[in-house]
């Protein structure tokens, strides 16, 4: 031994525990509410990126460049301490005051700048990547299924909604559920516009009482099963591809048949 | 032949113990003696300062002189007493060792007054006064009260927050990577206020482009008051020294002083909240 020790008690019981508590808390909030607007400004998006006009095409072309080629963190920075600025001064009085019905456990405000900025920045950051996926799944698609939506009769954003964001969804689920995590590991930037999460959490345990190690490794531990979970969820709840069921049960037929043919050649031996 | 072992008696420890007491009077030779005297019979003074902690005590980089407040207030205390200066650079770790091992009969060196440091030595009254203050946009109230609910900018890794939480539990503390990073959430109105040391605040206010829309609280959120530290049991030095403060507040020179690293057009102004003499 070199005479190291490592004094885990010391960051998971009393206050640092709480503070542990409280940024893993707000790293799933954040997660959350940032992935629901993602969601929601990536289907916007891609109903731009594919619209007939091209002034629109343009535009999502446009947003869909300048928030994938910039550092997220500069982009916190931006909504943060430049965009916020641009506010009425009467709604970032309101944003600032006391608002208890919009504080979660364990004390975690999100009627806040720091939590409005966060997960702004990362809905519309990670929203760019989700539509360039869904539109790779939309590729992935048969021109025919487009087609054949319009002649029927359903509009732009109904073909969208009713025929192409169904199976484009199946297609590109994978790669979208990456974008999903990559959000919540991004989340702990957000620390940098002081959004307590779990990074500044560790990080104020390690100025508290110097257990460096020990509060990044519970920091590190407390993300990988986060990380885990949502992966699983966003697997398990998810679109399956197209006619995945019944492959699985084709190969499943298929293999019981293959055991029991080699069952009874090896026990015809 | 050799001696046979003396068993120990009671007179071998007494004799022991008297070595040790009298070793340890000669580690500590001024403990029992009058410090004010031997001062005047020796014709100097010597004091511990910093020498790299400006502007307490730091070296001119073009004289290589030790210059700063403390050492101005060290000179001015040996001019009155009528003997020479000698000052002896120290740090924080090392500035209290130096008075106890008889090195040094004073240690003027931004020496903030605890109850825990009373138990080794005795303080003057103070002579200079620091503390957490707060940075809020020129328009808000003067009163501190008004910011126990308030949303108060920090920086990461400071002792600033917990003092903060400690004086308005009720407080939202938001931490920040730097000074100025807080100051931009200052400006955007993310927090009502900013959190730091007095001086700190001086120096950022005096840098910054749009200086004329903050201001620092006249009350502070903690008080760090600092005195001359000498060894106890030395009350004709320690009524000295205090005569020679008030003294100095008196004819104006501690004002002089005050102005002269921490006034008006200095890097560390910030305006001088006490009078020496006066606790309040």
């Amino acid at each position: 031994m070199t005479g190291v020790s490592f004094d885990f008690a010391g960051v998971l019981t009393g206050q640092p525990g709480q503070w542990l508590l409280s940024g893993f808390l707000m790293t799933i909030y954040v997660t959350v509410v940032g992935a629901l607007l993602a969601t929601l400004l990536a289907v916007l998006l891609l109903g731009l990126r594919i619209a007939p006009l091209a002034p629109a095409r343009g535009l999502a072309i446009a947003l869909v460049e300048l928030f994938r080629n910039t550092p997220i963190l500069v982009q916190f920075l931006f909504w943060y301490f430049a965009a916020y600025n641009l506010l009425p001064r009467s709604f970032r009085d309101y944003i600032t005051a006391e608002h208890p019905w919009a504080v979660l456990p364990v004390g975690n405000v999100l009627l806040a700048p720091e939590f409005i900025a966060a997960a702004w920045g990362l809905g519309v950051f990670t929203a760019a990547f989700l539509a360039e996926e869904l539109r790779a799944g939309l590729n992935a698609m048969p021109r025919g299924q487009k087609e054949a939506a319009l002649s029927q009769g359903f509009g732009h954003w109904e073909t969208l909604r009713f025929v192409l964001l169904p199976q484009a969804l199946a297609n590109s689920w994978q790669p979208l559920v990456t974008q999903y995590l990559n959000l919540m590991k991004l989340s702990s930037l957000a620390s940098a516009i002081s959004l307590a999460e779990l990074t500044y959490q560790v990080r104020q345990v390690e100025s508290y009482n110097a257990h460096a190690f020990e509060a990044f490794a519970v920091g590190t531990v407390l993300y990988l099963l986060l990380g885990l979970v949502l992966g699983q969820l966003l697997i398990v709840f998810g679109p399956k591809p197209v006619g995945a069921r019944a492959r699985r049960r084709a190969v499943k037929a298929n293999r019981s048949a293959t055991a029991a043919a080699i069952v009874g050649a090896s026990g015809d031996a | 032949m050799f001696p046979s072992p003396v068993p120990l008696t009671r007179r071998h420890l007494l004799s022991a113990a008297a070595g040790l007491f009298a070793l340890a009077a000669g580690l500590a030779p001024a403990a029992a003696a009058d410090q004010l005297a031997d001062i005047k019979a020796a014709g100097t003074l010597r004091v511990a300062t910093f020498d790299s902690n400006p502007p307490f005590g730091s070296i001119d980089p073009s004289t290589y002189n030790l210059v700063g407040y403390d050492v101005d207030f060290a000179k001015a205390i040996a001019q009155a007493l009528g003997v020479k200066l000698q000052l002896v650079s120290t740090n924080p770790a090392n500035r209290i060792p130096l008075l106890q091992s008889g090195k040094v009969e004073l240690i003027v060196a931004d020496l903030t007054i605890t109850p825990e440091r009373a138990q080794v030595l005795d303080f003057s009254i103070p002579y200079f006064e620091t503390g957490l203050e707060l940075l809020v946009p020129a328009s808000s109230s003067d009163a501190l009260s008004s910011f126990a609910t308030a949303r108060i900018g920090a920086v990461k890794g400071t002792t600033g927050e917990q003092a903060l939480k400690a004086r308005f539990p009720g407080s939202r503390v938001l931490s920040y990577d730097d000074i100025p990073t807080a100051l931009a959430a200052l400006r955007n109105g993310s927090v009502d206020a900013i959190a730091q040391d007095s001086t700190i605040l001086a120096g950022l206010l005096a840098e910054a482009p749009d200086r004329a829309k903050f201001k620092i609280l006249p009350d502070r959120l903690s008080r760090e008051i600092i005195g001359i530290g000498l060894a106890k049991g030395q009350p004709a030095l320690l009524a000295k020294v205090n005569e020679i403060l008030v003294g100095l507040e008196k004819d104006g020179q501690a004002k002089a002083i005050y102005d002269k690293w921490f006034g008006p057009g200095t890097k560390f102004a910030s305006p001088r909240s006490f009078t020496i003499g006066v606790t309040n």
